[in-house]
């Protein structure tokens, strides 16, 4: 059950540990979600939904605290303010907050687009490397005598790991998202940070693993040279 | 939607403009603007009071803390002298650029 003076309560809590003052600027926001939840709920909606979208509405903790910051603030600010005002740099944190986030949110194709766009390219390395090269990486080590460094053998091995069992990954992670799309309110603010940083590590974990093959590669052909002399 | 650099830019001057007509206080000022504006202006609300306090600090405008007719505690704004003349030359400037907007505007249909 709901209850709007406990998520209130939870809401103070939060912008008091990222640093927004009481009992001003505090008093004066809490006033104003007060104000907005109770519009809200006169015009129809429920308590729980009138509480997230004015949450929403009110803004980011942390450009919040940087704005109050601003205020005849610290040296450091009067010192950045005085600079910007020199330079002619107009205020680029208030041009980029004081505007409704809602609208920034990405379309949820773009999103998908984008990074089966990133990942595809790096899967399809991966999984060939692992099909193509791995067999005949570790035929050249065993024919060279050439030790592999137990991380890069960990890594090949659950790379393989990976690769024989695609289809028991692929299919929860679809389920998964399937069931975010359709359940889930706070995805649809948060897809595409997910997403990009799935992207960044599987990017980064292929150029991991296709260096060390290569490198191992290098080793191992080598030691084998002598031997081919 | 306007675009965002534009929102910011007119934040102060609409602020001094309403307060012009009256004390008024944050949830107020972004409801009237909502509304004068059909929805199409929209602040991030929490970003209008570090404005507000900004504005009160280079001595635009002042505040006092006062009650609602709930009974809740609320910071009232109201417009101070050099708030006045802040508005006028907003004013002026935003006079001068609708006017040569308006003027190009009306040569291209000449």
């Amino acid at each position: 059950m709901f209850d709007l003076e406990q998520s209130i309560a939870e809401w103070r809590r939060r912008m008091l540990a990222a640093g927004i003052k009481s009992p001003v600027p505090l008093e004066e926001l809490e006033n104003h979600l007060r104000d907005d939840v109770e519009n809200q709920i006169r015009s129809g909606l429920g308590a729980q939904e009138a509480f997230e979208a004015t949450v929403r509405q009110i803004g980011h903790t942390g450009a919040l605290k940087t704005e109050f910051a601003k205020v005849g603030g610290t040296v450091y600010e009067q010192w950045k303010q005085w600079i910007c005002a020199v330079a002619r740099i107009p205020d680029y944190q208030l041009a980029t907050n004081m505007s409704t986030p809602p609208q920034s949110i990405e379309p949820r194709w773009a999103t998908y687009f984008k990074t089966i766009a990133f990942t595809l390219p790096a899967l399809f390395l991966w999984v060939g490397s692992l099909i193509f090269v791995l067999p005949k990486l570790k035929d050249l080590c065993q024919v060279s005598n050439t030790p592999v460094p137990k991380p890069i053998l960990t890594a090949l091995n659950l790379s393989e790991l990976f690769k024989n069992n695609l289809l028991h990954v692929c299919v929860p992670l679809v389920l998964a998202l399937v069931l975010l799309e359709w359940r889930s309110r706070w995805w649809g603010r948060r897809r595409r940070l997910v997403f990009g940083v799935g992207a960044f590590l599987l990017n980064s974990i292929v150029l991991i693993i296709i260096t060390a093959m290569l490198v191992l590669a290098v080793v191992a052909g080598a030691r084998l040279a002598p031997h081919a002399r | 939607m306007i675009r965002k650099e534009l929102v910011a830019a007119s934040a102060e001057p609409l602020i001094l403009s309403l307060l012009s007509r009256g004390e008024s206080y944050g949830y107020a000022i972004i409801q009237e603007v909502k509304a004068r504006s059909d929805g199409r202006l929209q602040w991030t609300d929490g970003m209008l009071y570090p404005v507000l306090h900004r504005m009160e600090h280079r001595g635009l405008i002042k505040s006092r803390w006062g009650e609602s007719q709930t009974g809740r505690r609320r910071k009232y704004y109201s417009l101070k002298k050099d708030g006045k003349t802040a508005m006028a030359r907003h004013h002026e400037q935003w006079t001068l650029v609708h006017s040569v907007l308006s003027g190009l505007r009306k040569e291209q249909y000449v």
